[in-house]
């Protein structure tokens, strides 16, 4: 998830961007959703927003502007879900973390990632977004901003608050890989 | 930089975010506090996890799939799992609860659209939108809006009475430049225009009735906003219809407008309580006059 600048001299097809960034739009939108259900109905969301976008698409900074559709569609999922409410859970069944102090050290490291998942979806999604575009995308926060569309000062105080309140939900397990 | 705590640099710290002056508050009140440097470590722990998680594998064949069946039939067509959880998720939106009080309002305009002799119902109607003449309207209202779209066979509205029938067009950043009615009766037709204040204009045409999809091609057939919807084009016209809870919207552009109609999907208001306000009132005022 490293090589956010696609060569900026090329349009890609629709097809180039399912095949040779499919990946990367599936993992963007698991960090996003915590589950494969909303998974693989946001990837065809943007998959059908990139088809009917890329016409107007400037070359340049083409994970950016993937991530930015994934992220307007799962925002744009998350009022609608809102207006009709549904029962969403994450796949993880391990998403309780008081679970994890009586387990052993090895354990909680190895398993940091799936509650650092299941954090993630602790978050509110206006600050998921942001964090998930900072760290799992790669994004600068003006980057961020631009492709949001919401001040540099927003992002630098979402990314903040959302990571301070994953390091608080993750605190007991800090506190026992720390030892 | 007004932040009294450093706490609140400490993430743009690690980002690299920060110009020099704020570098130094951070760097001195971690060397003044064993609390803070704690804090800036485990959010340097946190960071680095969260930029470390495992890129998530798709399952098998799921983007090969897309890729042979192609968008604009993705979800018509997609692995069976995928399409009857989309299909589950339909059902579930229509089957959604509705407040009391629109049951009654619904009530309320039931019978008095059967007073008027709209008894066949508005729910049992299905329509095939007229393309090429929603295209062609279009087209005259993009080339002479907005005079040219008013003819003998549809008037204006006053926006006040069909604002909410209609997207606002706000968050595409359009304006909704004018709304006209032809037909009439339950086969009445509404037509928004919206400008982008240049050249860029989209026509949402709104008809009472759900789509009748047994008449749509099936490979034009999409999901938008949890709606059965179709997508094509038709020479330089990019047209989108969509069914929003038996309420039929075809909408016209442009080659280009694909992005700003997405938005307008989303504004979409299906039967809507506004409608239904109106009719209310209108049967108050029916009864008023009657005197009962």
């Amino acid at each position: 998830m490293t090589d956010n600048h696609s060569n900026p001299e090329k349009v890609p097809t629709w097809e180039e961007i399912a095949r040779d960034h499919g990946r990367f739009l599936y993992t963007v939108a698991y960090r996003l959703t915590g589950n494969y259900d909303d998974t693989q109905d946001l990837v065809q969301e943007v998959l059908l927003r990139v088809e009917r976008g890329l016409v107007n698409y400037q070359p340049g900074n083409l994970n950016g502007w993937l991530s930015r559709i994934t992220t307007n569609a799962f925002l744009d999922a998350v009022r609608r879900k809102k207006r009709r409410p549904e029962q969403a859970l994450p796949d993880e069944p391990d998403r309780v973390l008081e679970g994890a102090p009586g387990a052993d050290l090895a354990l909680a490291a190895a398993k940091l990632p799936d509650h650092l998942q299941a954090a993630l979806l602790e978050l509110p999604e206006d600050y998921r977004a942001v964090v998930v575009m900072c760290d799992v995308v790669g994004l600068q926060y003006d980057e961020i901003s631009d492709q949001l569309d919401i001040p540099v000062g927003t992002v630098r105080s979402r990314i903040h608050r959302g990571r301070s309140k994953l390091r608080e939900i993750l605190a007991p397990i800090l506190d026992e890989t720390d030892g | 930089m007004r932040d009294s705590d450093p706490r609140e640099l400490f993430n743009a710290f690690l980002d690299d975010e920060l110009d020099e002056t704020e570098r130094d508050v951070v760097t001195a009140a971690c060397a003044e506090s064993t609390a803070l440097a704690t804090e800036l470590a485990d959010l340097t722990v946190v960071r680095s996890q969260l930029r470390s998680l495992p890129d998530v594998e798709p399952p098998e064949g799921f983007f090969e799939s897309l890729l042979e069946r192609g968008t604009a039939s993705a979800d018509a067509e997609l692995p069976a799992n995928v399409s009857s959880m989309s299909t589950a998720r339909r059902a579930v939106a229509k089957r959604r609860s509705v407040p009391s009080l629109l049951i009654r309002s619904v009530s309320v305009a039931a019978v008095f659209l059967l007073v008027l002799g709209f008894g066949s119902g508005i729910r049992a109607i299905e329509r095939v939108p007229a393309i090429e003449e929603f295209a062609s309207r279009h087209a005259a209202a993009a080339a002479l809006m907005p005079e040219s779209a008013e003819t003998d066979e549809f008037h204006p509205m006053p926006m006040e009475e069909v604002k909410d029938l209609g997207p606002t067009g706000s968050a595409a950043g359009l304006q909704m430049m004018g709304a006209y009615q032809g037909g009439s009766g339950s086969d009445s037709v509404l037509q928004f225009v919206y400008s982008d204040g240049s050249d860029g204009v989209i026509s949402v045409f709104r008809q009472d009735g759900a789509v009748k999809s047994s008449e749509m091609p099936p490979a034009d057939s999409v999901v938008m906003a949890g709606h059965d919807a179709w997508h094509m084009t038709k020479g330089e016209a990019d047209i989108l219809i969509i069914d929003v809870d038996g309420v039929t919207f075809t909408m016209v552009g442009s080659l280009d407008s694909g992005p700003a109609m997405n938005t307008l999907v989303d504004e979409l208001p299906g039967t809507n309580p506004g409608l239904l306000n109106k009719v209310q009132n209108s049967f108050r005022r029916v009864l008023d006059t009657i005197g009962l």
